[in-house]
């Protein structure tokens, strides 16, 4: 049976693995954002939401392993610091898991500032030009 | 009642508007491929038979007097410009933070590939002198392995250094640059102010169209440097500012100063007030951040020096440590400045002179007793503690150029994603404001036959004119 440590780095290894693909999955929503491409718009939804799924599954394993292993509502942050020794091991997930959510965040926020744009811009070509031919 | 030649003022008026037409349409079609270009068109108003809006036209007698031209305006979107600047400033900032960290990535590969080669040859000339410390030659090898690893250091060290100098030149060039695109815009908007002064009609900006293209060329080179927004006032002149800083108001026009403190870090100060320069983005904040930073949020080049410092230290710290001389002190066998550890770290000139000095003790058994070569071997293979690693000396060059890798892969992923957008508003701002040669094309036609079409219409007034003057009532004179 694998030590605690042990499990708990197996466990980031796949955890910070599986936030990286998202990043990717993130990129190419934007990506297809940007194409205006409706039908591929309306498949990465249906993408959207699995993936939405997906970490929700993988953060309920994550409380489900930290609890076994008694670190029932501490931070992934704190319980690499409780590790003492293997610390510097187990912060290189931390800082790979940190940019990953990060990149995850910020591109997330870039398809929502774009959706947003895009239509107000739709709602303006509506309009005419003013007298100035400035819309 | 109508003006007998009525007619014939209508007709010259619609000659006048299809020539002014054409006219813009040329200038369109021949700015093609002059950058910062917006395409104007000319903008026309019917003109009403009555001057007082207040008195209705009675029957159907009241027709118009023909087409007045009100002005010649650019086709340009604000929201475009706006979003277009917000998006070039991200991207200029993951340009520039790129091209920094390509810089330290190219001395690190070096690292990476330099110094764990060098590393590994003075450990395995440790090994051969722990099993045989008599033999002169096997402490020549260490002598010589211990030199390169010292030279590599003080090499890097210096490498970065370069580099940061070389990033410093190019922080002044940016603010340099700022401070020369602010005072351009500044004078922008007075002549514009002053041109738009002089024009009849506010709404009519054809005698600035061509100023207007400089300073909104002039805004997006700005918004490389920092996260710029702009206000328009009534009198055609702009407000802008840097992050909320006012920079561009009225004749003021605020500059940026570059100071070196003392600890060796840069700051940009406002001019007018002294206050730092904060910024959202841009590549003034990239340089600033890339040279200054040491650790924490951003990894800059004095990061990196810190980390080759470190090991640096611990090397030294090692190999001093674990030689002592019959007196029961330490040896040095490496000399290094605390204050700039890599830069400095040199052979300690007894060692230098003498490869044997390491093992010139003996052991119990009247042996030369290798058992700090030993020691030095374990430390360097062993459990060391740099900042916040914890390892080997050679794992800590690999996660020192791992770190780096990360780095780099996460400012590639924002820049590949700022630079998508950006090129999607410049596309769409070139469909609402670069000529298109078929639209201009039609347009030609329209005013060809427009032309042609009034200038028949002259030709059939002057022939009414003709028979209503000469040709009516003749009979019975």
């Amino acid at each position: 049976m694998m030590s605690n440590i042990n499990q708990i780095k197996a466990f980031l290894e796949e955890y910070t693995d599986f936030f990286e693909e998202m990043v990717e999955a993130e990129k190419l929503k934007l990506n297809i954002l940007l194409s205006n491409d409706l039908k591929a718009i309306e498949e990465n939804i249906l993408t959207q939401q699995v993936n939405a799924k997906r970490i929700e599954n993988m953060e309920n394993r994550r409380i489900s392993l930290f609890s076994h292993l008694g670190y029932h509502q501490t931070s992934l942050k704190d319980v690499i610091q409780l590790l003492g020794e293997d610390a510097y091991e187990l912060s290189n997930y931390y800082s790979r898991l940190d940019k990953a959510i990060s990149l995850i965040k910020h591109f997330n926020k870039k398809s929502l500032e774009l959706i947003r744009f895009n239509l107000s811009f739709s709602e303006s070509l509506t309009n005419n030009y003013d007298m100035k031919g400035v819309r | 009642m109508r003006s007998t030649f009525l007619g014939l003022e209508t007709a010259r008026k619609g000659l006048v508007a299809n020539q002014k037409g054409l006219d813009v349409t040329g200038q369109n079609i021949t700015n093609v491929n002059t950058a910062g270009y917006t395409r104007q068109r000319i903008d026309t108003i019917s003109v009403s038979s009555i001057t007082n809006s207040n008195i209705k036209p009675l029957g159907t007698s009241a027709v118009g007097q023909g087409v007045l031209v009100t002005g010649v305006s650019q086709i340009r979107d604000k929201q475009l410009d706006i979003r277009f600047r917000s998006e070039m400033s991200e991207t200029a900032y993951y340009d520039k933070t790129l091209s920094i960290l390509d810089g330290v990535e190219t001395i690190l590969n070096e690292i990476g590939n330099g110094i764990q080669p060098v590393l590994s040859g003075f450990i395995s000339s440790l090994q051969d002198l722990s099993l045989y410390p008599d033999q002169v030659t096997n402490a020549n090898i260490v002598l010589s392995n211990a030199k390169s690893v010292t030279q590599l250091l003080r090499h890097y060290s210096s490498q970065l250094d370069q580099l940061k100098t070389q990033y410093n030149t190019d922080l002044m060039i940016d603010v340099d640059n700022t401070n020369t695109l602010i005072k351009k815009i500044t004078e922008l908007n007075t002549a514009i102010k002053n041109e738009l002064g002089q024009s009849t009609s506010k709404h009519d900006t054809s005698n600035v169209n061509e100023l207007l293209d400089i300073r909104n060329t002039l805004l997006d080179q700005l918004s490389q440097y920092g996260n710029i927004s702009t206000q328009e006032n009534p009198d055609g002149s702009i407000d802008v500012s840097f992050n909320e800083h006012v920079i561009i108001s009225n004749k003021f026009s605020e500059q940026i100063n570059l100071l070196t403190q003392t600890d060796g870090t840069n700051r940009l100060v406002w001019q007018s007030t002294g206050d730092s320069v904060i910024l959202g983005s841009g590549t003034l904040k990239a340089s600033l951040e890339f040279i200054n930073s040491d650790g924490g949020s951003i990894n800059g080049i004095p990061y990196y020096q810190k980390q080759l410092d470190l090991l640096a230290n611990r090397f030294a710290e090692i190999l001093n440590t674990s030689f002592i001389e019959k007196d029961g002190t330490a040896k040095t066998l490496i000399q290094i400045d605390d204050k700039s550890p890599a830069h400095s770290i040199t052979i300690n000139q007894t060692w230098l002179t003498k490869a044997s000095y390491l093992i010139d003790n003996l052991d119990v058994n009247g042996s030369l007793d290798n058992t700090p070569i030993l020691s030095i071997i374990a430390k360097l293979e062993g459990k060391n503690t740099l900042g916040t690693f914890v390892g080997s000396l050679s794992d800590f060059v690999t996660s020192y150029v791992t770190t780096l890798g990360q780095d780099m892969s996460y400012f590639e992923s924002r820049y590949e994603v700022s630079l998508s957008i950006t090129e999607d508003i410049q596309n769409r701002r070139d469909s609402v404001s670069s000529v298109s040669l078929d639209e201009e094309g039609a347009n030609l036609m329209l005013y060809d036959k427009a032309y042609k079409a009034v200038s028949r219409l002259m030709t059939a007034m002057d022939e009414f004119l003709d028979i209503l003057i000469n040709k009516t009532g003749l009979i019975g004179r």
